[in-house]
C-alpha cells in the first residue's frame, strides 16, 4: 500500500474512533448528570422517610420509657413513661410510675435534643434468630409424633450462640441484651434525624439524608467529641454537609389514641335500624356471622399517642 | 508511454465498494444521531419526571395548589359564607369563629363556656382536662328507647334546654359540659369536615346531644344530633341537597350511633377541593356545601356517578411546564387530599405523555408532610 493510501486509512480510522469516543463521552457526561439529579430525588425521599421515623421516635420516646442505666450489660430495669404530658396529672413528662422524671438535663427534657443516625446495628439488643419453624409438625404417618404440634425445641432462640442443642448456657446473655452496636457498613452515611423538644409536647424535627450523622456543624461535632466519626477532618464534614439534604418540621404530640370503635349487628339482625340492641362486632372481628359483614376496626394497638399536626419550616428555626 | 487506465471492471468494483463504504458510514452516522436524539429525549423525560416528583413533594408541604399565600387570586378556600356563618378550609379563624369567654392573653384558664379556637387548645395541653372528655352513651342508637337514661343532660350543645321527647319529658336542665360539643360544631362550621377532623384529636367521638326540635331530621328524641350519625341526613336543614354525596356518616351498615371515624367513612371519603377544571365554577355556596359532605369512594361506589366526579373535583392535574417545547413530554402533577377509614391520604401522581407515541405512564404515591393545620399555621390563619 502506498504512503498516501496508508495516510488516508489512518485518518478515516482516527476520525471514526474520535467520533465514537465523543459519543461515549457525551453519554457518560449525560448519565452522570442524570445520576446526580436522581440522587437529589433519592435524598429528598430519604429525608421524608426520616420524618416518619422521627414521628415514630417521638411517639415511643415519651411512652415506652428509658433504661435507667444503659451502660450496664443488662439494661434492666427499664422504666415505662406516661407521655410527654403525663396522662395522669397533666405535668410535663416523661415520668416513671412513681412520678419521677425520667431525665435530668438534656434529652428528653424540654430544650434537649436527640441526634439519631439511622445506620443499622450489626445486631440489635435482644435479637432472636430468624428461624421460622423450630418445631415442624412431623408429616411421616409411620411415626408416633405424626401430626402433633409438639414444642420439643426452644422457640425462639437468641441470635447469639447459646450452645443449643448441646448444653445451653447463659454466658453470652450480656451480649444478647446489649446487641452489637457496630454499624453495618452498607447502611452508614445515608440518613438521620434529630428531635429538639421545644415545649412539653412540641418538637422540631430535622430530617437529613447524607453523611453528617445529624450534627448541625463542626463545632457541635467537636463539642460532642465525635470528630473521630469524620477522621478528625473538618473538610470531610463540610463536604458531607454540602451534599446533604435537610428538612425542618415542627410537630405536636398528643396522648390521644384511636378510640375503640365497633360495628353494629344491624345487618345481621335484619337491618330494622329502629331499636337499641347493643350488639356489636368486637375489635378486629373476622370470624363472626359468616357471609355477613364482619367489619370493625382492626389492628389499633396504639398506646403511645399520636401526632396532632405537622408543619414544614422553610428555614431552620433558632434551636434545633 | 501512456499510463494504463482503469478497466471498466475495476471502475465498477471500485464504485460499488466506495458506495458501500459511503452508505455504511451514512447509516452509522444516522444511527448515532438518532441514538443521541433518543438519549436526549429520554434524558429530558427523566429530568421532567424528577422535576415532577420534586414538585409533588414540595406541594405535600406547601399546599399552594389549595391556597397560594403569594397570590390573592388563588385563595378561594379562604372565603366565608356570612349567611350561613360557615368558612372553608383556609378561612382565617378570626373571621369564621368569633372567640368568647377567654382572651388571647389567657390561654391557661379553661372554662366550659369558652367558645372559639384557642391556639393553645385544651387537647394539646392536658389529657386530664375534664372538658375534653366525651360524655355520652356510645352504644345508644339514634332513635333510642332511652333504656339507659338521658345522657343529653350531662353534655349538650346548649347550656340550658328543655328536654322533651315522645318517651317522656324531662324538663328544663342546665348542662354542665358544653365545651366539647361546641368545639365540634364550631370546627365543622369554621373549616368543614376535613378541617374539623384535622383539628380534632385522634380519639374524637363524632357526635353530641342537642335540643330536640320535634321535627325530623334535626334531632332524635334522645337528642342525638342526626347530622353525625344518620346517613341520609340533609345537613342544610332540608333546604339543600349535597352534591353527589351524603353528609357526615356513610351508610355502611346503617350504623346510627355516635362513634369515631373508622366506620363513619368506611365506604367514603372526606376531601378538600382545590381549583380544577371541573369545579372552576363553584361559588362559595357550593364550596361550603361540598366541604361538608362525604363521597362514596369505597365498595358500592359507582364509576360514573361517584368516582369520576370525585377525581375530577378533588384531584388536581396541573401541567408542570405549561409553556414547553413541543418535543418535550407533557408532565402533570396531581394531588388529592382526603380522609378514608380514618386515614389521611395525600395521593400524589406524576403523569407523563410522550409527544411522539402518545403513551402515558404515571407514578403514584402517598406523601407524608405538612397537615392542614400546619399549612394554616404557616399562613397565620389560626391567630385570634
Amino acid at each position: 500500500m502506498s504512503a498516501p493510501r496508508r495516510g488516508t486509512v489512518i485518518i478515516l480510522v482516527a476520525g471514526a474512533a474520535a467520533l465514537m469516543a465523543t459519543l461515549v463521552l457525551a453519554f457518560l457526561v449525560r448519565m452522570r448528570s442524570d445520576g446526580e439529579e436522581s440522587n437529589q430525588v433519592v435524598r429528598d425521599t430519604q429525608a421524608r422517610i426520616m420524618l416518619l421515623a422521627a414521628c415514630g421516635y417521638v411517639l415511643e420516646a415519651g411512652r415506652l420509657g428509658y433504661d435507667r442505666d444503659p451502660q450496664l450489660p443488662d439494661p434492666a430495669p427499664h422504666e415505662e413513661g406516661y407521655g410527654w404530658i403525663d396522662v395522669r396529672d397533666g405535668s410535663t413528662g416523661p415520668k416513671d410510675r412513681d412520678g419521677n422524671a425520667l431525665y435530668a438535663t438534656g434529652w428528653p427534657a424540654v430544650g434537649g435534643t436527640a441526634i439519631c443516625p439511622m445506620h443499622l446495628w450489626r445486631r440489635p439488643p435482644w435479637a432472636i434468630r430468624t428461624t421460622v419453624v423450630y418445631n415442624p409438625i412431623d408429616l411421616d404417618r409411620n411415626r408416633p409424633d405424626w401430626g402433633f404440634p409438639y414444642l420439643t425445641r426452644p422457640d425462639p432462640q437468641p441470635a447469639v450462640d447459646n450452645n443449643w442443642p448441646t448444653l445451653v448456657d447463659d454466658s453470652r446473655y450480656g451480649d444478647f441484651a446489649a446487641g452489637d452496636a457496630r454499624p453495618r457498613p452498607t447502611s452508614t452515611g445515608m440518613s438521620w434525624f434529630r428531635v429538639h423538644r421545644e415545649s412539653a409536647a412540641r418538637f422540631v424535627v430535622t430530617c437529613g439524608a447524607g453523611a453528617t450523622n445529624g450534627y448541625a456543624d463542626w463545632s457541635e461535632v467537636q463539642a460532642l467529641g465525635r470528630a473521630a466519626e469524620f477522621g478528625g477532618d473538618e473538610q470531610a464534614f463540610a463536604e458531607a454537609r454540602a451534599a446533604e439534604q435537610r428538612l425542618w418540621y415542627r410537630i405536636e404530640w398528643s396522648a390521644a389514641v384511636a378510640p375503640s370503635d365497633y360495628h353494629y349487628y344491624d345487618n345481621e339482625l335484619g337491618g330494622s335500624h329502629s331499636v337499641d340492641q347493643y350488639f356489636f362486632h368486637p375489635m378486629n372481628s373476622s370470624q363472626t356471622s359468616p357471609s355477613r359483614s364482619t367489619r370493625s376496626m382492626m389492628r389499633c394497638p396504639n398506646f403511645v399517642g399520636t401526632i396532632r399536626w405537622v408543619q414544614r419550616l422553610w428555614e431552620p428555626p433558632g434551636a434545633w | 508511454m501512456p499510463e494504463r487506465a482503469f478497466t471498466l471492471i475495476e471502475v465498477m468494483i471500485a464504485s460499488a465498494l466506495g458506495l458501500t463504504v459511503c452508505l455504511t458510514a451514512f447509516a452509522g452516522l444516522r444511527a448515532a444521531a438518532q441514538s443521541v436524539s433518543l438519549a436526549e429525549r429520554l434524558a429530558t423525560e427523566n429530568a421532567l419526571i424528577r422535576a415532577g416528583m420534586n414538585a409533588a413533594y414540595h406541594e405535600v408541604d406547601a399546599w399552594r395548589t389549595y391556597d397560594d399565600p403569594a397570590d390573592a387570586t388563588r385563595q378561594r378556600l379562604r372565603q366565608y359564607d356570612a349567611t350561613r356563618r360557615m368558612g372553608l378550609p383556609f378561612t382565617p379563624l378570626k373571621t369564621s369563629w368569633t372567640p368568647s369567654g377567654w382572651s388571647s392573653a389567657d390561654r391557661t384558664t379553661w372554662d366550659e363556656d369558652d367558645r372559639g379556637w384557642n391556639s393553645g387548645e385544651a387537647w394539646s395541653m392536658d389529657a386530664t382536662n375534664a372538658r375534653t372528655w366525651w360524655r355520652g352513651n356510645h352504644a345508644e342508637r339514634l332513635r333510642t328507647d332511652l333504656r339507659y337514661g338521658r345522657y343529653a343532660i350531662f353534655s349538650n350543645l346548649e347550656p340550658s334546654l328543655n328536654v322533651v321527647s315522645p318517651a317522656g319529658d324531662y324538663g328544663q336542665v342546665d348542662v354542665a359540659h358544653t365545651w366539647l360539643p361546641n368545639q365540634l360544631a364550631g370546627l365543622r362550621d369554621a373549616l368543614g369536615y376535613y378541617g374539623m377532623i384535622d383539628y380534632m384529636p385522634a380519639n374524637a367521638i363524632y357526635g353530641f346531644y342537642q335540643a330536640y326540635s320535634g321535627a325530623y331530621p334535626w334531632t332524635s328524641w334522645s337528642s342525638v344530633s342526626c347530622e353525625w350519625v344518620q346517613p341520609d341526613y340533609d345537613w342544610d336543614w332540608g333546604t339543600r341537597r349535597s352534591y353527589n354525596g351524603d353528609t357526615f356518616s356513610n351508610n355502611d351498615g346503617y350504623t346510627c350511633h355516635m362513634r369515631s371515624l373508622y366506620s363513619l367513612n368506611y365506604a367514603s371519603s372526606y376531601a378538600l377541593y382545590p381549583p380544577t377544571a371541573a369545579n372552576a365554577g363553584w361559588d362559595v355556596d357550593l364550596l361550603v356545601r361540598e366541604h361538608r359532605c362525604q363521597k362514596y369512594t369505597g365498595y358500592g361506589s359507582d364509576r360514573d356517578r361517584d368516582m369520576l366526579p370525585f377525581i375530577a373535583t378533588a384531584m388536581t392535574a396541573d401541567a408542570l411546564v405549561p409553556l414547553k417545547p413541543t418535543a418535550w413530554p407533557q408532565v402533570k402533577v396531581s394531588i388529592c387530599r382526603s380522609i378514608k377509614i380514618r386515614r389521611f391520604n395525600n395521593l400524589c401522581k406524576v403523569t407523563w405523555t410522550s409527544p411522539i407515541t402518545g403513551d402515558t405512564a404515571e407514578l403514584s404515591f402517598s406523601g407524608f408532610g405538612t397537615t392542614l393545620r400546619g399549612a394554616r399555621q404557616d399562613r397565620g390563619l389560626d391567630l385570634p
